[in-house]
């Protein structure tokens, strides 16, 4: 008697459904990094970024002040005699001293808005690109088999 | 001859000379100094909080910034310095002058 093969063949449509199906290379096209690999080998902030920039912005202005602060102490008795002459002179020394520290507050205040917008700036970037990660995360989970 | 501690009304150009530079070297000059030496402070702590291209640009720009600052401070003492000696020369023009008819 020949024996003959029975017809039974293993089950394997899930794995036919596997190999057939490929994950679409075409969403990593567009994606947040791609073509910017290269620059710093580390990039971001610490959570204490803005406070301790903040403060060493201002001990620095401070020092600057204490300094200006003596503009008003230096006397010009030795220089001019004369109520009103002296007066004026202290006016005008008064002037100076506005106007340096009306260039020092600028300054203080300039380079903290930076800080301040730097840390908006990663708020906003954690923000956005998280976003359009959990977007592709989508986009990836419906081609779940 | 008295001093010009004890004149009520008067003008020294040494005195003169010793108060601009005590306000340009105890004062304008220090603090210039200071907007510039302080810098390092500053970019110690953005070192320890920070990395990547624009903590560069940004400690860059803030040494830009601080020297621009201090530009104006040395146009402030300049100003004052003038102001000074155009008052002292009005003083001594009058001087001059006093009885000139």
């Amino acid at each position: 008697m020949a024996i003959t093969m029975g017809s039974e063949q293993i089950v394997d449509s899930t794995r036919k459904d596997l190999n057939s199906s490929e994950v679409d290379m075409g969403l990593a096209s567009g994606g947040a990094t791609t073509g910017l690999f290269g620059g710093e080998p580390l990039v971001g902030i610490t959570p204490a970024f803005a406070t301790a920039i903040t403060s060493a912005i201002n001990s620095y202005a401070n020092t600057i002040k204490d300094t200006l602060d003596n503009l008003e102490a230096q006397s010009s008795k030795g220089a001019f005699q004369g109520e009103n002459v002296e007066a004026a002179l202290k006016t005008f020394i008064t002037s100076v001293k506005e106007v340096s520290m009306s260039y020092l507050n600028k300054l203080q205040a300039a380079e903290e808005e930076i800080v301040n917008s730097v840390e908006q700036v990663y708020t906003g970037q954690d923000s956005s690109l998280s976003g359009s990660m959990e977007g592709d995360a989508g986009t990836l989970k419906s081609q779940s088999l | 001859m008295p001093d010009i501690g004890e004149m009520k009304f008067g003008t020294s150009e040494s005195g003169l000379n010793a108060y601009i530079d005590a306000i340009r070297t105890e004062v304008l000059n220090v603090a210039g100094q200071q907007l510039i030496s302080g810098l390092d402070d500053i970019d110690a702590v953005c070192d320890q909080h920070w990395e990547g291209a624009a903590k560069d640009k940004f400690k860059q720009n803030l040494r830009d910034d601080a020297t621009h600052v201090q530009l104006q401070y040395t146009r402030l003492l300049s100003i004052l310095e003038e102001e000074i000696k155009s008052l002292r020369a009005a003083m001594v023009q009058k001087d001059k002058t006093m009885f000139d008819k």
